[in-house]
This record gives structure tokens, C-alpha cells and sequence, in this order.
């Protein structure tokens, strides 16, 4: 497997003063404590999981100076344990039966880790080895640790790990070598537990060990991509239903197609490559404002068809300003004053004011709903489309602090998930097109 | 429930083969991290960090908050106090003229007068102006850090975010929540967030900080719990109830280093907690501790009379396990030259408690 790096193990040169020769009759670990690769016997580049007897006894070795020093202190740490075990310190012999792979897979775009799986020792090497590969530093070639540490939760000792990084058919893929000193098999049961237990855990640990240097985490790395289910067939229903309300609002008369076709139109993602057509919005328009009377008041049992169709004007105006200024200037947002609503429904109430602070050029302002009062389907499509607000150009204005700490302390998932993704955007991250089809992004 | 994404989990070893467990990581978990990344760039980078207390806000106000965020927030921690110590002597104001300024930087339509300055900002007032004030952040194609926008970076800016942070991270981490501990990763270069935060007026900044050694399973350097805590209460008569209770919490993990590095401070320090044995977690191990402090060099005179009347009264016997030794017979040898009957009655009623006999005399 080809390095992105141009290092791997077989490439590695050793050391002659670094290094150390390693005779073993089983297969061989050797960690070079100074920081070079020393290849052995095997070429570095076996699959795993498929080939883990050949990778375990290949060469399993070290790569980065500056790590290593990091270990040389992790080592420090724990040096009243390492003084006890009776062999070299940087290298140990492999056999069966005292040996765990633990393989931990993830997608690139999805960087999350497991760590506090035994004591924190472990947990720290996971995390600087996590931090390597991040940093892209040590993809496909391979690193190796010693520990000595007595995870009392195991009730085992874990006198070495050795980890290594692969990247397998699109996944990173950690392998770490654990070293027990008892039989496996009540170890392997337990660990069994812990890792269930201990699933949701730690999230990956970030490195602020370089922030001195302001290049430490790369920020032309792979945006955020959230996955989502049926993307295809999405994109296919998004565009058939752009299709019928344009063809509905066009040309059928029946109140209730209409009123139908007005709440499809406020969730479909207008003017992207699967719907690139013009929605009816001179009908919706008419329509919100066929709501209120002259002197602005709501008709009776119009609530319905006022929130959708505002809803709905949102939703393109959004779309257009997504696509370019001069395209938004197309769609304007009819002028309406939310004061007088103030003790109607509180969805209505809110969508009226962002009509309101969004109808100018302006930029575009985000007026948070309030957890407690706004129904959480409402608040749920205001902050996706909250999320596509701050894609717009220039960030937009936030409004109601109050409101927008409700959503975190009555703890919906989905607002949740799409408020953070709000502040990515405005932080300077990057989010990858399809992450924003998904309306619940928890 | 939104989408989950799997990964696996493998355990091989070498005899039985392989088993793959599948292991879930949902989306909000992949979005903390981005962001998480994302934030911290902006805290080292240095431009535009007032609104992201707004953002911590955010997860301060967050209840069910996952887990793992106590250790994310931590690392964040950690980055803001790198950038501090990053600032020069000249950037760190300590008047209340400059708190001044730094806050009508941040695009204050009037003037504040000092009259109504409070040490921190009104979050609900500017909270209008957070997109206008970050563009700058977002909107050069390449990196957030190439753009001109004039940084008002101060040490401020950074203290204000490392309350937030730690508010966000430890309010809820301390004691009474049930929290498994976690690995912080607490080095020396960390030293400047407890030095931020005990320079703090609020009892509640501070107590968040002694949550994180709390969270950590109490792993600190021996000495800094008492050198912290005696130079705040230099200016202090008593601590807010979270804070009384976390650093009770912290004292009955890590008291034998303190003791063991000074052992005066830590009496003193024992003295003004005026700690009641009922309302700590182990009362068992606080007579040890008691214990262990009137044994030490200078415990006996001054541990305050609140400590010993601590000690006169019935406790549970767990952990309290303790050798008798000979300074214990000096304790007793004092205590009668000095006359005080009623502590020597406290020491020898101690001495009493049937778990003491089960241990041989320690010579």
C-alpha cells in the first residue's frame, strides 16, 4: 500500500545509532526509540484485518522524532511501573496467546476514536498516534509503543501497545498491538464489555500541543460530511416535487392542491442542480398575502396557509440568495411588520419576523426561535434553514439571544446538531454539499 | 434519532481468529469534532474571538450534553491558555480603564462608563452584532487566517473564553454528577488556566477549574490544590457552596501530597474550609486525612478546634485502616504537656475505634 507521505516501513532507512538489531525466534517488534524506522524482516505493506498474523510479524516500527520525544515523556510518567519488567525497553517479542488486535475503522471524513478504553497511558497514545495520522503525517507506515501500565479496570497488565496506521479502501484504519501478561481469554471478554461500555466515550481528542505553530491543523483537509441516507433518491423527490408545485400552483385552481402544494414548497431545496427551475413564487406571494386583510389582520382559519406560505418564501428567497445576489433580487421578500402579531401563534409569529428582517438587502439575520414556545418541527426547519443562511456570503446577523440558548437547554438533537454546523460555517469551516440535504443532521 | 455511521471494532488474537464488534458514532459526535477543530484554529489564530463566547455559551447551556464534550472542552482550554502565554507583558491589562476599552472595542454604540462596568460583558447586547463582526472570518476562500481584519486581541478576550469554557466543560462535570472520570491530559504547560482562573472574582470560575482536577480522578502536581487556594483565601472569608464542595471534593483525593508538601498550608487551608464530616462523600476518610494532618509537624497546634471536634464523633469505618505509629505517641505526649485534656480525650477515643487494633503498631 502506497504511502501519501512517501514514508512507509520498507523505505524506512535505519539508523545504525538509533536503532537496534533484534534477533527473535517469534515475530518481532521493535520500537526505535529515537525516531527511525528499522525494517526487519517483512515489507510494511500487509491489509489489515485480513492479514494481521503477517502484519504482527512484520516490522512494527516507529517514524516521528518529535513523537517519540512525546513518548520518551509518556515513558517518564509511568517510570516507576517500567523499571519492573525485565526486558528491553523498546522492543518485545510476540506470541500467540498474549497478543490483541484491536482495530478501529473510520471513514476519513468521520474522524472519531475510542480512547479511554484502559487507563489514560493508553488513552494518550491513541490520541498522539491519532494526531500523526491526522496531520498525515504517518499514513500507511507504522509506529510502535511500549507501555507499562496496569489498567485496573482489565485486571491486566498492558506492557506494550503498538500501534499502526493503514489507510484500507478508503477507511483510516488504527491497529493497535496490545501485550497481556495473562491469558486472553477472559481478557478478551472483557474488553469485549469496555469497549461496549465505553462506546460513546471520548470523541477523537485534538492535539494543541503546536499551537505556536498556526499551521498545525489543516484546514484544506475534507470538509464535513454528514451522511445521508438515500441521498439519490432524495435528490429525485426534490426535484419531481419542484416539478408538481410549480406545475400545481400554475395551473390548478382547487384550495386544497394549493394549500398542499404550498407546504411541499417550503421544504424543497429550490435552484440546485436537481430542481434548477423557477417556483411559482408571485402565486405564494399572492397567496401569504391573501391571509391578511387590508388593515393587516389574519383571517379566520387562514393561520395555516400563512405560516406555510411565509414558510415557503423563506425557503426561496434562501435558495435564490444561495445561488447569487442578482439571482435573490428576483425573489423579494414582501415588506410586513411582525408587530401586530406578536399574540398570534407563535410559529406564525416568528416566520412573520424573519419575513420582516430578511425582506431588506441587509444581510441576512438569523432570529432564533424559542425552544419552550415554538413546536421543535418548526424551530427543527428554521435552524436547516438557518444552516443555509450563513452559507450565504456574508455571515448573517444573529437575533434573540435568549431564544437561540433554548435550543441547547431543551435539548433537541436535530437544532442542536444544525446550530453547531451554523457555527462551523461561521468559524471558517467547510461542509460538503450533500451534508446539507439531510434536515436532521443529528 | 438521525444517522448513525459504522464503524468496527475488531479483537484478534492470534489463537481464536477474529470477531468484529460494530460500533456506532453518530453524526453530532462528527460535527463536534469538526467544529471543535475549527474553534480552536480561531482561538490560535487570534481574529475575532469575542464571538465565540457566544458559541460556548451555547454548549454551556447544553444539559444532556454528550460525554466526551468535558475532554473536548478541556483541550479547548488548554489552546486558550498557550495563546495567552503567547501575549506579551503589554498585552495583559489589569486596570479597569483597559477592561474598559477592550469592551467598547467590541462595537459598543455608547461609551460604558466605568460606573457600570462589570467584569464580564453583556452577552444579550452584542449578540446582534456577531455577523458583522466575524465575516472576516469566513470569507477569504483560502484561510481564515490570511484575511486583514485588525485582530483585537487581548488578554481579555482569552479570559472571557476560558470562563465560558470551563463553565461549558466543568459546570456540570463536578461532584454529584455521575460522570466516569476521564483523561484530561493535565501537564505543566496548563498551568496558566488555573492561573486565570483563580485570578477570577467568581467563586463558580474557580470551582470549575478544581472540577477538571475532580474529572481527571484528581491527578495535579502535589502543592497546587493548597498554593491556589491559600492565596485565595488571602482575600476571602468563606467560598460559594460549589466551590466549598468541590474543593472538598478535590482535597479528599489528593490530600496526602499536600500534606506531604506542605503541610502547614494544607492544615490552615483545612482550617478555613471548615469542612462539616457529614457532607463529605467519605467522612471515614476524612478523620484519616484529620489524622494524617495533626500527625504532621505542625498539625497538632494548629489544626483549628472545628477539625478536632470533627474527630469526636462516631464515623464509619471505611478506609479508615490506619497504623498506629509513634508520632502518634507524641501527638498523646504533647497533648499532656500541654494540658489539653480535651483533645488527648478526642486522640485516645480515636485510638479506640476497633480498626486500629487490627493493624500491628508501625515502629
Amino acid at each position: 500500500m502506497a504511502s501519501r507521505n512517501g514514508r512507509s516501513g520498507s523505505s524506512s532507512k535505519s539508523s545504525p545509532s538509533c536503532s537496534r538489531s533484534l534477533s527473535f525466534s517469534s515475530p518481532v517488534v521493535c520500537h526505535d526509540i529515537c525516531g527511525q524506522s528499522t525494517p526487519l524482516s517483512h515489507s510494511s505493506s500487509h491489509p489489515l484485518p485480513s492479514s494481521a498474523s503477517s502484519s504482527i510479524s512484520g516490522s512494527w516500527l516507529l517514524g516521528h522524532p518529535r513523537t517519540s520525544v512525546r513518548f520518551k515523556h509518556q515513558l517518564r510518567r509511568v517510570s516507576g511501573v517500567s523499571e519492573t519488567v525485565q526486558q528491553p525497553e523498546n522492543c518485545w517479542r510476540v506470541s500467540p496467546n498474549n497478543v490483541i488486535l484491536l482495530v478501529y475503522t473510520a471513514g476519513r471524513n468521520t474522524p472519531r476514536f475510542l480512547t479511554s478504553l484502559y487507563s489514560p497511558s493508553v488513552a494518550s497514545l491513541i490520541y498522539d498516534a491519532w494526531m500523526d495520522a491526522w496531520r498525515g503525517l504517518l499514513f500507511a507506515s507504522r509506529r510502535a509503543y511500549d507501555i507499562i501500565r496496569h489498567p485496573s479496570s482489565l485486571k491486566i497488565l498492558l506492557s506494550h501497545v503498538v500501534s499502526g496506521f493503514r489507510d484500507m479502501t478508503g477507511h483510516q484504519v488504527i491497529i493497535l498491538l496490545l501485550r497481556t501478561d495473562r491469558a486472553i481469554g477472559h481478557t478478551k471478554q472483557r474488553l469485549v464489555q469496555v469497549i461496549r461500555r465505553f462506546r460513546r466515550t471520548l470523541l477523537l481528542p485534538i492535539t494543541t500541543a503546536d499551537v505556536h505553530n498556526a499551521s498545525c491543523i489543516p484546514l484544506n483537509g475534507p470538509g464535513l460530511r454528514l451522511p445521508v441516507r438515500n441521498l439519490e433518491i432524495l435528490r429525485e423527490r426534490n426535484a419531481d416535487n419542484a416539478r408538481c408545485v410549480c406545475w400545481v400552483l400554475w395551473t390548478i385552481t382547487d384550495p386544497e392542491a394549493i394549500d398542499s402544494a404550498i407546504r411541499l414548497a417550503g421544504t424543497i431545496r429550490w435552484f440546485n442542480d436537481t430542481s434548477d427551475r423557477n417556483p411559482p413564487y408571485e402565486a405564494i406571494v399572492s397567496t401569504f398575502e391573501s391571509c391578511f386583510d387590508a388593515t393587516k389582520q389574519l383571517y379566520p382559519d387562514m393561520r395555516d396557509l400563512a405560516y406555510f406560505s411565509g414558510r415557503a418564501i423563506l425557503q426561496i428567497n434562501t435558495g435564490a440568495k444561495l445561488k447569487s445576489r442578482d439571482h435573490a433580487s428576483r425573489y423579494p421578500i414582501p415588506a410586513v411588520s411582525s408587530n401586530r402579531y406578536e399574540h398570534t401563534d407563535p410559529d406564525l409569529h416568528h416566520i412573520i419576523r424573519m419575513l420582516e428582517c430578511n425582506s431588506g438587502p441587509d444581510r441576512p439575520t438569523i432570529d432564533f426561535p424559542t425552544g419552550g414556545t415554538n413546536t421543535p418541527a418548526h424551530s427543527l426547519r428554521m435552524s436547516n434553514l438557518f444552516v443555509d443562511l450563513t452559507r450565504v456570503g456574508q455571515n448573517p446577523a444573529l437575533k434573540s439571544y435568549e431564544s437561540y440558548l433554548s435550543a441547547a437547554t431543551t435539548d433537541h438533537q436535530a437544532i442542536i446538531a444544525n446550530t453547531l454546523v451554523m457555527w462551523y460555517m461561521f468559524l471558517g469551516g467547510h461542509v460538503e454539499d450533500e451534508t446539507f440535504w439531510a434536515t436532521d443532521k443529528s | 434519532m438521525g444517522h448513525r455511521q459504522i464503524v468496527g471494532i475488531g479483537l484478534i488474537d492470534l489463537s481464536s481468529g477474529l470477531f468484529i464488534i460494530e460500533y456506532y458514532s453518530d453524526s453530532l459526535e462528527v460535527i463536534l469534532s469538526h467544529l471543535s477543530t475549527t474553534l480552536m484554529n480561531v482561538i490560535v489564530d487570534g481574529h475575532c474571538l469575542w464571538p465565540l463566547n457566544y458559541l460556548l455559551e451555547f454548549f454551556a447551556a447544553w444539559e444532556k450534553r454528550p460525554a466526551n464534550l468535558t475532554s473536548v472542552v478541556y483541550q479547548w482550554c488548554c489552546t486558550i491558555s498557550k495563546a495567552v502565554a503567547r501575549l506579551g507583558p503589554g498585552e495583559i491589562p489589569t486596570s479597569r480603564r483597559a477592561r474598559l476599552n477592550f469592551i467598547y472595542d467590541l462595537r459598543v454604540r455608547e461609551p460604558l462608563t466605568l460606573d457600570g462596568w462589570t467584569p464580564h460583558w453583556p452577552r444579550e447586547s452584542f449578540f446582534s452584532t456577531v455577523g458583522s463582526g466575524c465575516d472576516s472570518v469566513r470569507l477569504d476562500s483560502t484561510s481564515h487566517r490570511t484575511h486583514s481584519c485588525q485582530p483585537v486581541v487581548t488578554f481579555l478576550n482569552y479570559e472571557d473564553l476560558l470562563r465560558t469554557s470551563l463553565k461549558a466543560g466543568f459546570r456540570l462535570a463536578g461532584p454529584g454528577h455521575d460522570q466516569p472520570a476521564i483523561h484530561l491530559g493535565h501537564t505543566s504547560h496548563n498551568n496558566q488556566i488555573f492561573e486565570i482562573a483563580f485570578s477570577s472574582d467568581d467563586d463558580e470560575v474557580v470551582a470549575d477549574v478544581v472540577c477538571t482536577w475532580i474529572a481527571d480522578g484528581g491527578v495535579a502536581p502535589p502543592g497546587w490544590f493548597v498554593r491556589y487556594f491559600t492565596k485565595r483565601l488571602e482575600n476571602r472569608n468563606s467560598f460559594s457552596r460549589r466551590l466549598q464542595w468541590a474543593s472538598t471534593c478535590c482535597i479528599e483525593r489528593i490530600w496526602r501530597s499536600e500534606l506531604e508538601v506542605s503541610a502547614l498550608e494544607t492544615v490552615h487551608l483545612l482550617n478555613r474550609l471548615k469542612v462539616n464530616v457529614d457532607h463529605v462523600t467519605d467522612n471515614g476518610k476524612w478523620v484519616r486525612l484529620l489524622i494524617f494532618a495533626i500527625r504532621s509537624t505542625t498539625g497538632r497546634e494548629s489544626l483549628s478546634s472545628h477539625n478536632w471536634r470533627s474527630l469526636d464523633r462516631p464515623t464509619s469505618d471505611s478506609g479508615l485502616y490506619e497504623r498506629f505509629v509513634s508520632r502518634d505517641v507524641e501527638v498523646m505526649k504533647s497533648l499532656e504537656e500541654a494540658q489539653d485534656w480535651g483533645r488527648l480525650e478526642v486522640w485516645m477515643v480515636l485510638y479506640s475505634v476497633p480498626v486500629f487494633h487490627k493493624a500491628p503498631m508501625e515502629t
